[in-house]
């Protein structure tokens, strides 16, 4: 970039990963933004970074097996259950809550 | 304001079954049976610890550093474990365009990151030490901000960032050196002879 105005290459390549995980501040966001909109060498890096985060986000979304959150519920019922500790009603009000969750998971499944 | 009520338990914290078990599940090297025991744990402890959780504060955090710290014990690791490796540290001299300037070199169409399957992106997640893996999970699996990360792990937002930042380059490299193996790209053509 030759524009004195703007940042140079170095400080936009080296706060990427901060500006692509949103962690700027909106003038900081918008200088690195400028600069990218304008700078043919540090725009491809910045869209090769962005597909790889893109790529990590793809793996995000595996959802827990419905026969451990199953298992859970039923762990965390019994261990309720089986606490002498808990006054009753709080043991009581506690196990509604999980019985409703339950209910609206069994629902779902 | 502490949370001394356990009614809002299920509601709260069990909304966040499957992030737990996306986390447990990494931690664990994809063993499927040690994360499930793993989440299974965590939730039994988290309930056991309702009261001493700050209602309404950062549920999935506090989830996260009871399940990182569940494994770290159940494996009988402790905390020199997730310091890091001497040859790993030395990645934090790895410029920060180099592999980028590998996969623009040996990939002019920039399709390098789509010629990957999810499965290769896992083992190659996997193959990282655990300090980059359960960075690169919290921040980029998981959505949590450095500060939420560093909230987890008990470092400082400055070593979290700098940790992360090396965790994604060194995923870089090694599915830069994996897409080589498998022919998805050509190696870069040199001059020497």
């Amino acid at each position: 970039m030759d524009n004195a105005m703007m940042l140079p290459c170095d400080q936009v390549i080296s706060r990427l990963w901060e500006y692509l995980d949103g962690a700027l501040n909106e003038t900081q966001a918008g200088k690195i933004r400028e600069h990218l909109e304008m700078c043919a060498r540090c725009f491809p890096q910045y869209n090769f970074e962005r597909a790889f985060l893109a790529l990590l986000k793809r793996n995000a979304n595996q959802p827990v097996p419905a026969a451990l959150r199953r298992n859970v519920f039923e762990a965390l019922l019994e261990s309720s259950v089986t606490e002498t500790n808990t006054p009753l009603s709080a043991k009581s009000g506690f196990l509604d809550r999980l019985g409703q969750a339950w209910r609206i998971f069994r629902g779902r499944n | 304001m502490k949370n001394n009520s356990r009614t809002d338990f299920a509601a709260e914290a069990l909304v966040y079954l499957d992030s737990v078990y996306r986390f447990a599940l990494r931690l664990t090297q994809g063993q499927v049976s040690e994360a499930e025991d793993l989440v299974q744990d965590t939730f039994l402890q988290a309930q056991r610890s309702w009261a001493s959780y700050e209602a309404h504060t950062n549920c999935r955090a506090w989830l996260f550093t009871i399940c990182r710290n569940r494994f770290l014990r159940i494996s009988s690791r402790d905390a020199r474990m997730v310091e890091l490796p001497d040859n790993e540290a030395a990645v934090e001299a790895l410029a920060a365009t180099a592999v980028f300037n590998e996969a623009q070199n040996a990939d002019p169409e920039q399709s390098f990151f789509s010629s990957f399957l999810d499965e290769e992106v896992i083992r190659a997640l996997d193959g990282l030490s655990v300090p980059f893996r359960e960075l690169v999970v919290l921040s980029d699996l998981e959505g949590l901000t450095y500060a939420e990360a560093a909230e987890v792990l008990g470092l400082p937002v400055g070593t979290v960032k700098s940790r992360l930042f090396r965790g994604r380059r060194l995923l870089q490299e090694k599915l830069y050196a994996y897409a080589l193996e498998m022919g998805y790209i050509k190696p870069r053509e040199t001059n020497d002879g």
